[in-house]
C-alpha cells in the first residue's frame, strides 16, 4: 500500500494546497500522486516525476478506493488528513477570513470546505483583482473557471442521454457572457439528429452564480457552423443555429431564429437601423415565403393516406385515430403557422395545462421521439425536422402540459400513469385503439 | 566519370553513417571493369515526401501564437531572468533546444519521465506574441518527444525516422500542416483533424500521421501527436514577448509574479489549482482558458 513520503510544495512556501507524494517503497525509483475521483476517493496511484521539498512528519498510508490524502500549508504549520480532517483545521481560518488577501486561494478553500457564503464573497473579491490586470482576464476566468463547470455538471444531468452519448464529457462546450446573459455554447454535434430535449430543467445552481455576477439569463446554443461567426449563433441570422433560453420560470425553451441580445442586429437590419414597424413587416414576409416553401414541399411530398394510420401488427386491426379525442383549444396560444402546420399534417393536438408543450412521435406505431419546449415554433420547427428525417412516421401528439403536473393530469383524466418513455407507448396505443 | 571508376565505398552501412538509411542508394563502379549499379552509400538525408506535401499547400489562417508548457519553478526562473534558456532533451542529444507547440497549450513528453510531472500537473502556459519572429530550427507536426518514446508505434510503419517528419523551418510551415491535415484553425485547436482525407498512396508519411492523429490510440498519446512542435535554439528574451500566462491561481496571488506580470503587460489566465488535484470530468482544462483567450482578444477574435 502506498504511503506518504512527503509534499511538493508548487507555492515555494507560500500558503496553499500542497501535492502530497507517495511511494510503493523505500527508494523506489518514482514517487506517486494520487488520481482523486469526483467522490473524493483515490482512484489511483500516477508515477511522477518530482521529488518532496517539503517533509512530512508521518508516513500515512492511503489506498485505492479509500479516502483521498490533502494537505495544505498555513505560515509554517502542515495540516494534513483527509479532507474532512483538513476541513475542520482550514474552517476556523476561513471563518476569521485568514485569506482575504489572496481571493483566488480563498475561493479555493472555501470550495473544499463547502462555505457557500465565502466561496462567493472570493469569487467577486477574484473579480474584481483579475480586473485589475484585465477586464478580460476577469472576464474568460468567471465564465470558464467558475461559470462553466457548474453549468457543465448541471447539464449533464438534465441532458437527454442521445445528447450525452455523443459527448459525455460535454467537450468543447464554451461559456461566454452577451450584455447581461450568459451563453453556454455546446458543440454542434451534440444535436445532429431530431432529438428532443426531454426534461429540460432549471440549472440552479448555475443561475445563482451567475446572478452573483449580475447576470440575468443563461442562454443554451450550438456552436456555429464552420466559417460561422458567434455573432451569427448569438442573434440568430438566417441558417443560424437554435437556442434554448433558461425562462423565468426554471425551464428551458428552444426558440428558432430568435434575437437573444438585446444590442445585436439581424442580417436585415446590419448596417441600417430599420424602424420597428418594418422589421415586423420583413419579419411577417420571411414567414410567408417560409410557409408558401413548406406548402409547395408538403405538396410535393405527400404521403399516402394509408400512413396516416398505425398498424402496429399485423394481426391486429388497424385502428383508426379519432382526432376529436384530443382538442385544439381555441385559447392556445399556437400561432397561425403552427396551427396550420397541425392541420396539414393532421397531427393530433390535446392541450391540459397551460406553457409546456409536449410532442411525440410515432411512426410505425412506435413511439420513437418525444419531448417537451414552451414555444410553438419550437415545436413546428421540430415537427418539420421530423417530416423531413423521418418521412415514414406517421403521426405525432402534440399536449400542452407542466411535466411536474402531467402524471397527475394524465392519471385523473385518462387513468393511466406514464413515468417513462416507454410508457408514451402504451399511452399511444390506448389511446390509438380506444373508440371515439 | 568515364565508365571507370574505383570503389567508392563499400561496406557495411553503419561503417560510414551511423543514422543512414537504406533507402537511398548511391551508385559506383568497380575495379576496372564496365560501370555497374552498387548501393552501396545510404545518406544521412530523411524522406522529403511530407515536407513536400505540406510546402504545397496555403497556410490556415489565422496564425496563432507559440506556446510554451512549463511548471511553476520553470516559470519563477523565466520572469526572474526574463529569458528561457533551451536545454538538452534526450531526443536531440547535444542540442540545447526550446520547445513550442503552435497554439495549443500542450506539454512534451520527456522518454525518461514518468507520465505525470509538475509540468503535467500544474501546467504554467506561456502564450506568445503572434506577431514575434523567432529563429526556428526544426519543425515536426507532432511532440518529438512522444516519437521518442514509441507512443505513435502503433499508427507509424517501424522504419520511419523521425527525420522523416521533419518540416521546413519556415513560420507559415505550421498553418500549411492545419491545411492540409484540419482544414481550419478551429480544428486544429480542438485536435478534430479532416475525416476524409484523400492521399496519394506514395504519401506514407502523410497517411500515417493522418492515421496518428484521427485514431486517438491511447490515453498517453491525447491530442499532443497532432499539435505542431517548433523548436529554436538559443536563449529567449521575453520581454515584449509574452500575451498571456496560464497558471495556477494561488500563483498569480504573489506579489513578486503579480508584479512582473503587470509590468509586462501580461494577461494571467489563473486555473484552480485543487481542480487539478481532485480531476474529474467538469473541472476547468487548460485549453479551455487558452481557446477563450484566442476567441476574445486572440487570432481567433472576428470583431
Amino acid at each position: 500500500m502506498p504511503f506518504l513520503v512527503g509534499f511538493l510544495d508548487p507555492n515555494r512556501g507560500a500558503f496553499g494546497f500542497l501535492i502530497p507524494l507517495f511511494a510503493n517503497r523505500y527508494g523506489a525509483n518514482y514517487n506517486l500522486v494520487q488520481d482523486i475521483a469526483p467522490d473524493d476517493r483515490v482512484k489511483a496511484f500516477l508515477e511522477f516525476e518530482g521529488s518532496v521539498n517539503c517533509v512530512s512528519q508521518s508516513t500515512s498510508e492511503v489506498k485505492i478506493g479509500g479516502k483521498a490524502f490533502w494537505a495544505f500549508r498555513y505560515q509554517d504549520r502542515i495540516s494534513q488528513g483527509t479532507s474532512e480532517e483538513l476541513t475542520t483545521t482550514l474552517l476556523p481560518l476561513l471563518s476569521q477570513r485568514s485569506f482575504s488577501n489572496t481571493p483566488l486561494l480563498e475561493s479555493e478553500i472555501a470550495r473544499f470546505c463547502g462555505q457557500q457564503d465565502i466561496y462567493y464573497e472570493a469569487l467577486l473579491a477574484t473579480f474584481k483583482f483579475l480586473k485589475v490586470f484585465s477586464a478580460t482576464a476577469a472576464e474568460i476566468w468567471r465564465d470558464t473557471v467558475v461559470l462553466l463547470p457548474v453549468a457543465k455538471s448541471e447539464l449533464a444531468t438534465i441532458l437527454p442521454r442521445d445528447f450525452l452519448a455523443k459527448n459525455p464529457s460535454l467537450a468543447d462546450a464554451r461559456a461566454w457572457t452577451q450584455e447581461k446573459d450568459l451563453v453556454v455554447e455546446l458543440p454542434r454535434r451534440m444535436f445532429s439528429q431530431p432529438t428532443f430535449a426531454t426534461g429540460w430543467n432549471e440549472l440552479p445552481k448555475t443561475t445563482e452564480l451567475a446572478k452573483l455576477f449580475d447576470l440575468q439569463k443563461i442562454v443554451i446554443t450550438q456552436s456555429p457552423r464552420p466559417g460561422e461567426s458567434q455573432e451569427n449563433v448569438a442573434v440568430g441570422m438566417k441558417g443560424a443555429p437554435d437556442t434554448w433560453q433558461v425562462r423565468r420560470d426554471g425551464y428551458m425553451a428552444q426558440s428558432k431564429n430568435k434575437k437573444t441580445v438585446a444590442n445585436s442586429t439581424s442580417s436585415l437590419d446590419r448596417g441600417e437601423r430599420l424602424s420597428e414597424a418594418e422589421r415586423i413587416k420583413n419579419k411577417q414576409n420571411k414567414r410567408e415565403k417560409w410557409l408558401e416553401a413548406e406548402r409547395i414541399r408538403t405538396s410535393q411530398h405527400k404521403r399516402p393516406a394509408s400512413r396516416h394510420t398505425v398498424n402496429p401488427s399485423p394481426s391486429r386491426p388497424v385502428p383508426v385515430i379519432k382526432p376529436p379525442a384530443y382538442i385544439l383549444e381555441p385559447a392556445f396560444q399556437f400561432r397561425s403557422e403552427c396551427i396550420q402546420l397541425i392541420q396539414r399534417h393532421d397531427w393530433v393536438v390535446r392541450t391540459q395545462a397551460e406553457n409546456l408543450l409536449a410532442l411525440i412521435a410515432v411512426r410505425e406505431g412506435r413511439i420513437f421521439s418525444f419531448g417537451f419546449a414552451y414555444s410553438s415554433e419550437v415545436l413546428a420547427w421540430t415537427i418539420d425536422t421530423v417530416s423531413h428525417i423521418y418521412p415514414g412516421y406517421t403521426r405525432c401528439i402534440l399536449a400542452n402540459f407542466y411535466p411536474s403536473e402531467f402524471e397527475v393530469a394524465t392519471s385523473k383524466k385518462d387513468n393511466i400513469n406514464i413515468r417513462h418513455v416507454s410508457e408514451f407507448e402504451s399511452f399511444f396505443n390506448w389511446r390509438a385503439t380506444a373508440p371515439s | 566519370m568515364g565508365g571507370k571508376t574505383k570503389v567508392l565505398l563499400v561496406g557495411p552501412t553503419s561503417q560510414f553513417c551511423p543514422v543512414a538509411t537504406r533507402h537511398c542508394p548511391a551508385y559506383a563502379t568497380y575495379g576496372n571493369s564496365r560501370p555497374v549499379k552498387v548501393a552501396i552509400l545510404e545518406m544521412p538525408v530523411a524522406r522529403k515526401r511530407l515536407r513536400e506535401l505540406v510546402n504545397s499547400q496555403p497556410p490556415a489562417t489565422p496564425l496563432l501564437p507559440l506556446t510554451h508548457t512549463t511548471d511553476v519553478y520553470g516559470l519563477i526562473n523565466a520572469l526572474d531572468d526574463q529569458e528561457l534558456v533551451p536545454h538538452s532533451c534526450d531526443v536531440f542529444v547535444g542540442e540545447p533546444l526550446l520547445y513550442f507547440f503552435y497554439g495549443r497549450p500542450s506539454y512534451r513528453v520527456n522518454s525518461n519521465q514518468p507520465p505525470t510531472s509538475l509540468d503535467h500537473y500544474l501546467p504554467v502556459c506561456l502564450l506568445f506574441r503572434s506577431a514575434s519572429t523567432f529563429p526556428i530550427k526544426r519543425i515536426f507536426p507532432f511532440d518529438t518527444g512522444g516519437f521518442e518514446k514509441d507512443l505513435y508505434a502503433d499508427a507509424l510503419h517501424k522504419d520511419m525516422k523521425l527525420e522523416d517528419f521533419g518540416l521546413d523551418p519556415d513560420p507559415s510551415t505550421p498553418g500549411k500542416v492545419i491545411s492540409l491535415f484540419f482544414g481550419t484553425v478551429d480544428a486544429y485547436l480542438r485536435a478534430r483533424p479532416l475525416s476524409a482525407l484523400k492521399l496519394d498512396p506514395k504519401e506514407l508519411e502523410a497517411i500515417s500521421f493522418h492515421a496518428l492523429i484521427s485514431s486517438r490510440l491511447s490515453n498517453n498519446v491525447d491530442n499532443r501527436s497532432s499539435g505542431v512542435e517548433i523548436q529554436l535554439e538559443g536563449r529567449l528574451d521575453l520581454r515584449g514577448n509574452i500575451e498571456a500566462i496560464i497558471l495556477p491561481g494561488p500563483l498569480l496571488e504573489s506579489q513578486q509574479i503579480s508584479a512582473k506580470l503587470s509590468q509586462g503587460g501580461i494577461v494571467p489566465l489563473p486555473y484552480p489549482q485543487i481542480d487539478r488535484q481532485r480531476p474529474s470530468e467538469y473541472v476547468t482544462k487548460i485549453f479551455d482558458l487558452c481557446y477563450e483567450y484566442y476567441s476574445r482578444v486572440g487570432p481567433l477574435n472576428v470583431s
